[in-house]
């Protein structure tokens, strides 16, 4: 029993093939006359063996390293060995996008208080209210035929704007959240063939 | 690291640091990716290597960084029980097939294979990293303690607990 204790620090090894030929001796000497030992021996044994086997069979000592596997590993290596480019087309392109709106930048402000002078000039007196397609032309859109809606550019129109004016009982109903397009109500516009939803 | 030296690096481990990591836990993809990708992470750390350990011993060090990482994302999926049977792995296992060995014997031989392969799913990185440089590297377990830099003790522990986890999935269903 005492022996089996000691035959027992050394089973693994035993079993596993990494104990020196005279300490194997005593082993087999043991295993030989203790069934118990053995029988633990040779589990370990078969453990130790279909490890090997499977390491022949999911990674056999052959030559891994293709063509293919090199090509793939030195491309990558090259890839990040490359200097970093710092002018590449796209950072051209959006570089020249900016300096060209910053460039127009003054003209559009000088458009844009050109316009805002021209607003608020006094309104102009309607004796009776201009066409529906009249109207949107004055709002600076024009109207599509069939189209019930009046596009326009994102134009802020204030009350101040000469056609709320003109227009007494008329009145824009708000935009849309991009700007796109104006509902135009007015009485006057509600006729058989449209409503006075523009 | 010039691009002769990594040359060099890769014509001397490629092999061998493939083989651990197929056998540890990836499909032939998984492996190949795992590899370049701890070549790929030596040359950039190869100014910080200090060689107080072999280049192999220090490149299976990042390999099994990469092979951690990697387990965790994948969640210990990692070989396909299938691939035996349908060609995956016919090279090795055509290799080293026997003509000695008689068709039930075979038969035999490939399921204890499957089963190994399961006992192996079982294991953590760490057993897994002293199994593989113990069974395809056939390191002393003194190699393997100074490779991972841990106790004797714990590389024969580990070993043992891998041969009892095989030894009990190679005893079922018998």
């Amino acid at each position: 029993m005492r022996q089996c204790e000691h035959i027992r620090h050394i089973l693994l090894e035993a079993a596993d093939g990494a104990l020196p030929g005279e300490e194997m001796s005593v082993v087999e000497e043991h295993l030989a006359g203790c069934a118990q030992c053995r029988s633990e021996y040779l589990r370990l044994k078969r453990a130790s063996e279909a490890l090997r086997e499977t390491v022949l069979v999911i990674a056999p000592p052959t030559s891994h390293l293709t063509t293919r596997r090199r090509e793939r590993l030195y491309g990558r290596m090259a890839r990040r060995r490359a200097p970093i480019r710092l002018i590449t087309w796209r950072r051209f392109v959006a570089a020249a996008a900016i300096a060209a709106i910053i460039a127009s930048a003054p003209f559009i402000i000088s458009d844009l208080r050109q316009y805002r002078r021209s607003s608020a000039l006094p309104p102009i007196a309607v004796e009776s209210p201009p066409p529906a397609s009249h109207v949107a032309v004055m709002l600076g859109v024009g109207v599509r035929p069939g189209r019930r809606s009046v596009e326009f550019a994102p134009v802020d129109f204030g009350s101040s704007h000469p056609l709320e004016a003109a227009l007494p009982t008329g009145r824009l109903i708000g935009a849309d959240t991009a700007g796109i397009s104006v509902p135009v109500s007015h009485p006057f516009y509600e006729s058989e063939e449209s409503s006075h939803w523009w | 690291m010039n691009e002769e030296e990594f040359h060099n690096l890769v014509d001397l481990y490629y092999d061998r640091l493939f083989r651990a990591a197929r056998f540890m836990g990836g499909d032939e993809r998984v492996a190949e990716d795992l590899v370049q990708d701890t070549f790929l992470a030596a040359a950039d750390a190869r100014d910080r290597f200090q060689a107080r350990s072999s280049d192999y011993t220090w490149l299976y060090g990042i390999l099994l960084n990469k092979f951690r990482r990697w387990l965790r994302r994948k969640s210990l999926s990692f070989l396909s029980l299938d691939s035996l049977g349908k060609g995956g792995d016919s090279s090795g296992a055509e290799l080293i097939k026997s003509k000695s060995r008689g068709p039930a014997e075979e038969i035999i031989r490939r399921e204890d294979i499957q089963r190994v392969r399961r006992a192996m799913e079982r294991l953590s990185a760490d057993h897994r990293a002293v199994v593989a440089l113990r069974y395809v590297e056939a390191l002393s377990y003194q190699e393997i303690a100074d490779a991972l830099g841990c106790p004797l003790g714990t590389v024969k522990s580990r070993i043992h607990y891998a041969l009892q986890e095989v030894a009990a999935y190679l005893e079922k269903d018998e």
